[in-house]
């Protein structure tokens, strides 16, 4: 069931806030790990007053009575809020993130804080603090990362959508490997106030949830500018809800010459080919477009991530033994990084961001894959893809670190699945066109 | 190049082999992607002025 569904329910009386509420918490499955604070009865206690203000007749709007979930980097104001690591596990915020207390005043019901990687700094979420996250369709393989646990409960019926942080692919990936949608919005477009920070150019927030209209309900009510978030956008906040008519005519959409389609997974490629036909068909024109050179993007976007992320985290640098080893590892190569390199990465990305917005005089849109391969399993160090063997966290990242650079809004929703597990397809767009490719997400999704 | 296992050394970091590789490797990646910057004026434009 979907949010548009469930809100439908709840004002038709079919169901109440409390029980919807109470079956996703039954929905919880200690074997998943999606959960870092799991808050019951509090989440019951807020269900049955957002029932009776409905019976009252106060309408909050299309989130009323929903249980969703918060990755557990969003400070929630009295509840531990750990960024899924030691450091902070006894970190109790005395506020709301801004995304928080929108979406808490928009009615909806907290059910807990989901696990994640530590610090949001990589993409498996087995996290050596509090264990692996595992995936709802195969619990031997990763949910990914870093909102592994917010893919994983909304993927396993745990909550119906629940937000997530994406610095480098964090929102994407674990929806392409949970088989959910993930929307990474444009840079600013979502404040991040009260997000723990990991770095401060590339951070995006963003809903992962059942269904792209239920991503576009949630944007349109966590979108638009917050004095808190110095980067945050006074630009007006578009209407995201796509229209029922499926129809793509008048849309142009990119197919990648190059890079994206190369080095994937056959049943990838298939299950993206198999898109553009299904967008073909609802009218869409499909346009062939060159892609600039993402390998050079995605090293400019590694050397930005370094360097902010040991910026961030200096001052618990000399807390080595608190964090994980991964971790560490990435904290002490960005501290090598000379201030010059970080400058000339800085330079280098404003040079493709202006190669790549040249996609943008010929298309309106560009479909890729999200993940070159379907989910990996729980500690697997290496990928085949192919006859090639890759590394898992640079094969992961290869179509989606680069985007964050770019700062352009990208969703990812499920296509396909091969050997049983699902294929995600990455929609990208200019900046501040989410009412563009959530329209396109939802005619693909519902074809 | 860098030699980032001294360079992790001299600076009391701890460095393992794959961590100069990442290192090393990024490094390649963009060395010639930076000799070809041109000189801009502000090319952060960090304070966006208005």
């Amino acid at each position: 069931m979907t949010i548009f569904e469930a809100a439908a329910g709840l004002r038709a009386g079919t169901y109440s806030s409390v029980e919807l509420t109470q079956q996703c918490l039954a929905k919880i499955d200690p074997n998943i790990n999606a959960f870092i604070t799991v808050l019951d009865q509090p989440a019951l206690a807020e269900a049955a007053a957002l029932d009776a203000e409905l019976a009252a007749g106060i309408d909050r709007g299309p989130l009323h009575g929903i249980p969703i979930a918060h990755k557990d980097l969003f400070c929630t104001k009295g509840i531990r809020t750990t960024s899924g690591s030691m450091i902070f596990s006894h970190h109790v915020p005395d506020h709301d993130a801004t995304v928080v207390d929108r979406l808490h005043r928009a009615g909806t019901v907290l059910l807990g804080k989901t696990g994640m990687h530590e610090l949001a700094y990589g993409i498996t979420s087995n996290n050596p603090h509090y264990g692996a996250v595992r995936n709802p369709n195969d619990l031997e393989r990763i949910a990914g990362g870093s909102s592994g646990g917010s893919a994983a409960a909304v993927g396993a019926g745990m909550a119906f959508a629940a937000m997530g942080s994406d610095t480098g692919g964090s929102i994407r990936i674990p929806a392409s490997f949970c088989g959910v949608v993930g929307l990474k919005p444009t840079y600013g477009r979502v404040s991040r106030f009260g997000a723990l920070p990991l770095a401060f150019s590339l951070d995006h927030i963003g809903p992962l949830t059942r269904s792209v209209k239920d991503a576009a309900i949630l944007l349109g009510l966590i979108a638009g500018h917050d004095p808190n978030d110095a980067f945050s956008s006074r630009r007006a906040v578009d209407a995201y809800l796509p229209p029922e008519d499926p129809s793509l005519k008048g849309l142009r959409v990119g197919f990648p010459d190059n890079y994206y389609l190369h080095n994937v997974d056959p049943e990838v490629a298939d299950a993206v080919r198999a898109a553009f036909y299904r967008a073909e068909s609802l009218g869409a024109q499909i346009v062939r477009v060159p892609i600039p050179d993402i390998d050079a993007l995605n090293s400019v976007a590694r050397v930005i991530l370094l360097v902010e992320a040991a910026a961030a985290l200096r001052p618990y640098h000399h807390r080595r033994e608190e964090f994980g080893v991964d971790v560490l590892a990435l904290l002490d190569q960005g501290r090598l990084i000379s201030g010059i390199d970080y400058v000339d990465a800085q330079r280098l990305r404003g040079v493709m961001a202006r190669k790549f917005a040249l996609i943008w005089q010929q298309v309106d849109c560009l479909m890729t894959p999200a993940t070159p391969t379907i989910a990996p399993k729980i500690g697997q160090t290496t990928i085949q893809i192919g006859t090639e063997s890759a590394d898992v966290r640079l094969a992961t990242t290869r179509f989606m670190r680069g985007i964050n650079a770019l700062g352009i809004p990208a969703l990812s929703i499920p296509c396909g699945h091969s050997h049983g597990l699902p294929i995600g397809l990455q929609i990208l767009g200019p900046a501040f066109s989410e009412a563009i490719i959530l329209r396109l997400g939802a005619a693909l999704e519902a074809y | 190049m860098t030699d980032w296992s001294k360079t992790a050394e001299a600076r009391d970091v701890e460095l393992s082999e794959e961590g100069a590789r990442v290192l090393e490797n990024l490094e390649i990646a963009l060395q010639p992607l930076v000799e070809s910057l041109q000189i801009e004026v502000d090319p952060l434009n960090l304070l966006e002025l208005p």
